[in-house]
């Protein structure tokens, strides 16, 4: 533990100078905006800066990009809890009781829930990735690709926990996800499905436009429908109201639990932030003290889930890249480029050659929260604003933004028709009583699912999936996360004898 | 007056005079370098470094900018439609050449200008260190006890990886099975989780990490500090492998004028032999190269021959396992036994309340949304944005004066904060890049 004393004071150099300071701070504004617009999702958000971080001193480069990475994760949280628009993929969960919050006129309450929870989650998060990398990364490479398969299955799981009242129609939306991710080239055989001689469908269908159509544009669509222009009926007082220390305390051991699994699923290469929230609101669902009814009507135990879970990754996607050279999520292979044009290469000889990236990067990480921290707090009034802007105005500029952001995601016209086209979906599903929540787990998991099922299948057969203790392990527990719902509705259900 | 108008047209000549001189050196403007990957990207750090050393070797200036999508013809499809003046180049690799062949659209070797060819990245066998596995040797005589079971990973089937790993079965004998990941880092992980015996990569995928060994290298000598303890392939017994390599390099469109051509083979020259260049491309165990028109254009076509062999034999032979068809058919059948169930679940109950999903308001403004989206290609993001806010308010709302305000500010806001502070790059119209915005 002492011997970390001295690096950490050299990181601590890097960072208490101007440009350290500068970029930080810089850094944590940036990723803040740019996670709460929709569309930039935090590798976005890096890679757009990355051609300025070329003229940066190296460490200052690194203090920058991953200030904008975790700022990013907590920006997403701001817009999902006012406008009911995730600004990242893992915010998607963070609307589930976020926007119902502020339908209640609890939004002040609800911003200030996930800006703790995120900066509490993120320290968890980076202090895990300073004490606990090398044991940890070496641990994340045992997992192969059965392993992979099933705990895409166990994050599969989830979609009972979500928010629909018949768990049947969550089910199909989750399925129609699956389906969709199968569009363009397979990762394994490189054969290009449905994509009907169109370029661009080849990378099939990307996530964010999905994402922004679904939650966002279906919502405009809605508001035009009704022709309710009215103006919003909000609670003054409750407005005022503002997240108390009490309320907080309650919350600590659902933030604490969240980071955890949290930091977990960032280190294992290919899982992240996105099936790290939706577990985290699945177990804290199902762990909760109150009544399990609450959650998606407005339950500050949700936003506090979602938000740890997503920022604590932060820390454990790193811990493969910093300690191995192998990047953990799609931000840190955006930072891998970013090491490569300044001449670095990350991995266990970076801690030796140069210290100071490494070292200026975790303390960097750390007072990046407590920037977000302040800048949030304060922040938070100005955001409140956008809860009270009338709904005639507001639709449109929502429109606006998920044209923007999905035009971001890849330059493309492309994505935009398919933001409007999955608006379309999304509003036909809502009128029918489909939650559209699990397409976007459907299309998270997807590509994981099917990869590495056919990659196991391919490497040892069928008994890949029985040789792994953990695969066996994880599947244990999905089977019985399925089983219970089923058994007790079977219970409940009368004229059915158990 | 006569005088003034005399004294006008002479400055009016010597204007023209001006501007017809400068158009004849080259470059006019920026030279735009496209890529086709997102900023951070490998071919990203290259194309940037590359136009870091090209300004300070000619004192003009260099823009990279990311056309991501479709493993690079996306950018290919820019490139063939920019105008032919030269300012429009791109970078371009091995992989490309792949992606051309199985493309629907035609590419063929001649629709481009092949500028130069500067890196030649040497194909490596990396394995891991400690697992019994140090040489060739031991690969070989472990993979003849598994009889065809050993792994070898890589990225995609069908890439440049894929198909030396097939070669050099085909050369030795030796009996394995490709096990494809996402990309060469994910299979890199796989390699040091011990769920792969072999990585077919580069010998720089090594760099910065413990615990992997390169065992051979695809060149005709032994590369330099700090791989030159790697035998290379013809060292250990596999012939005729020695060209296996991954190159880098730019193109541009088949036109050119040809002060432009002469511009960028002094200049690629110029960098290629540049020290700072040099030791950028070497330090990843690459030689860093200057091969450029004909010679270049006979080296892609060898590669288009080569990858549309490849596709022949792949569409040819059933891979084996599951097939690409398998999961979307159980998705599919799982998603309609479901949804027959809900369908006959809501028929089973009394009331029958079809909710509405569509109105003549609703499809009024998808008309003006799509109306919107069509007309951005040439108005651009900020006036085509400001246009439809105005229309609806106007229409929508009956609301003048709110549709000026607001429009207007969130153009102003939108313009400021997301294209200038962020940096996102929205499509913009001739104006904006006409006056520099």
């Amino acid at each position: 533990m002492f011997d970390l004393l001295e690096p950490m004071m050299l990181g601590m150099q890097q960072v208490v100078s101007f440009q350290g300071a500068f970029f930080l701070l810089a850094g944590v504004i940036i990723g803040i905006c740019a996670g709460a617009l929709p569309g930039l999702s935090p590798s976005t958000a890096v890679a757009l800066f990355v051609p300025f971080s070329f003229t940066m001193s190296s460490s200052s480069a690194f203090i920058f990009l991953t200030a904008i990475y975790i700022a990013s994760n907590y920006g997403g949280s701001i817009t999902a809890i006012l406008i009911n628009t995730p600004g990242t993929p893992a915010a998607a969960v963070t609307a589930f009781d976020g926007y119902p919050l502020t339908l209640k006129g609890q939004a002040k309450k609800a911003l200030g829930m996930a800006l703790w929870a995120s900066t509490i989650g993120g320290t968890i998060g980076v202090t895990v990735l300073i004490l606990f990398a090398k044991p940890l990364a070496d641990w994340a490479l045992l997992m192969g690709p059965a392993d992979y398969f099933a705990l895409a299955l166990l994050g599969l799981a989830t979609v009972g926990s979500m928010g629909a009242k018949k768990p049947i129609h969550a089910l199909v939306a989750a399925v129609l996800g699956l389906f969709l991710a199968t569009v363009g080239i397979d990762n394994i055989s490189a054969v290009p499905r449905f994509t009907f001689g169109i370029d661009e469908l080849e990378e099939g269908i990307k996530l964010i436009p999905a994402l922004i159509g679904l939650f966002a544009v279906s919502l405009v669509f809605e508001k035009v429908l009704d022709g309710d222009w009215s103006q919003k009926n909000v609670d003054e007082k409750a407005m005022q109201s503002g997240l108390d220390s009490k309320e907080l305390w309650q919350n600590k051991g659902t933030v604490f639990r969240s980071s955890i699994i949290g930091t977990l699923l960032g280190v294992f290469p290919g899982a992240g932030a996105t099936i790290a929230s939706f577990l985290s609101y699945d177990f804290a669902k199902r762990s909760s003290k109150k009544s399990k009814t609450e959650f998606g009507k407005g339950n500050l135990e949700g936003v506090a889930a979602s938000e740890a879970a997503n920022s604590s990754s932060v820390g454990g996607a790193l811990i493969p890249l910093l300690a191995l050279g192998i990047p953990g999520s799609a931000t840190d292979a955006v930072l891998l480029g970013a090491f490569m044009l300044q001449d670095l290469n990350p991995g266990p000889l970076l801690f030796k050659n140069s210290p100071e990236i490494p070292y200026g990067i975790f303390v960097g990480l750390l007072f990046a929260n407590l920037a977000i921290l302040l800048i949030g707090t304060y922040g938070n009034r100005l955001f409140l604003k956008v809860a009270k802007v009338p709904d005639m105005i507001l639709s449109p500029l929502i429109l606006m933004f998920a044209v923007m952001g999905s035009y971001t995601v890849n330059l493309s016209m492309v994505d935009v028709w398919f933001c409007i086209g999955f608006g379309a979906l999304g509003l036909i599903m809502k009128r029918f009583h489909f939650p559209v929540a699990p397409v976007v787990l459907g299309l998270v998991l997807g590509d994981m699912i099917e990869d590495n099922f056919r990659r196991a299948l391919l490497a040892d057969g069928w008994s890949a999936f029985i040789q792994s203790k953990l695969c066996l392990f994880l599947l244990l527990i999905t089977l019985v996360m399925v089983l219970k719902p089923i058994l007790s509705l079977i219970r409940k259900t009368p004229g059915v004898k158990s | 007056m006569s005088q003034f108008l005399q004294k006008f047209f002479l400055v009016f000549l010597f204007f023209l005079a001006g501007t017809v001189c400068q158009a004849q050196s080259f470059p006019e403007r920026p030279i735009k370098i496209v890529v086709y990957t997102k900023p951070g990207g490998a071919i990203d750090v290259f194309s940037r470094k590359f136009a870091a050393i090209a300004e300070r070797l000619s004192g003009k200036t260099f823009i990279v900018l990311n056309h991501p999508g479709a493993g690079g013809v996306i950018a290919l499809k820019k490139i063939q439609k920019s105008r032919p003046d030269g300012h429009t180049i791109g970078a371009v690799t091995k992989s490309n050449i792949g992606k051309m062949v199985s493309s629907k659209i035609n590419f063929k070797a001649e629709d481009f200008n092949w500028l130069a060819l500067l890196v030649r990245d040497p194909e490596a066998l990396i394995v891991k260190k400690g697992v019994g596995l140090d040489s060739w040797n031991e690969v070989y005589q472990k993979s003849l006890k598994s009889d065809g079971g050993q792994k070898w990973v890589g990225p995609a089937k069908g890439g440049n990886d894929h198909i030396t790993a097939q070669k050099i079965w085909k050369e030795t004998g030796l009996k394995a099975k490709w096990v494809p990941y996402a990309s060469g880092g994910k299979a890199v992980t796989a390699l040091l989780g011990g769920h792969g015996a072999v990585y077919v990569g580069n010998p720089g995928d090594t760099l910065g990490k413990e615990g992997l060994k390169v065992i051979a290298v695809s060149s005709q000598s032994r590369l330099i500090e700090p791989f030159n303890n790697i035998p290379t392939f013809s060292e250990i017994g596999i012939k005729g492998l020695d060209s296996e390599i991954m190159w880098r390099g730019f193109l541009a469109p088949e036109q050119m004028p040809q002060e432009a051509k002469s511009f960028y083979k002094k200049l690629f020259k110029q960098v290629s032999e540049d020290s700072e260049w040099k030791q950028y491309i070497e330090k990843t165990g690459a030689s860093s190269v200057f091969i450029s028109g004909d010679q270049f254009l006979k080296n892609v076509k060898q590669d288009f021959a080569e990858f549309s062999e490849t596709l022949k034999d792949f569409q040819s032979k059933k891979s084996k396992g599951a097939g690409p068809y398998l999961v979307p058919i159980i998705w599919g059948s799982v998603l309609f036994i479901l949804f027959c169930l809900v369908l006959f679940l809501e028929t089973k109950k009394k009331e029958k309340v079809l909710p509405s999903f569509f109105n003549s308001t609703l499809g009024y403004f998808t008309i003006g949304l799509f109306v919107y989206l069509f007309a951005m290609s040439f108005l651009g993001y900020f006036v085509g944005t400001l246009l439809f806010l105005m229309g609806y308010f106007v229409l929508l709302h009956k609301n003048f004066k709110k549709g000026i305000l607001v429009s207007f500010c969130w153009v102003i806001f939108s313009y400021l904060l997301f294209y200038k502070a962020l940096n996102v790059q929205l499509p913009v119209n001739f104006i904006f890049e006409h006056w520099g915005l």
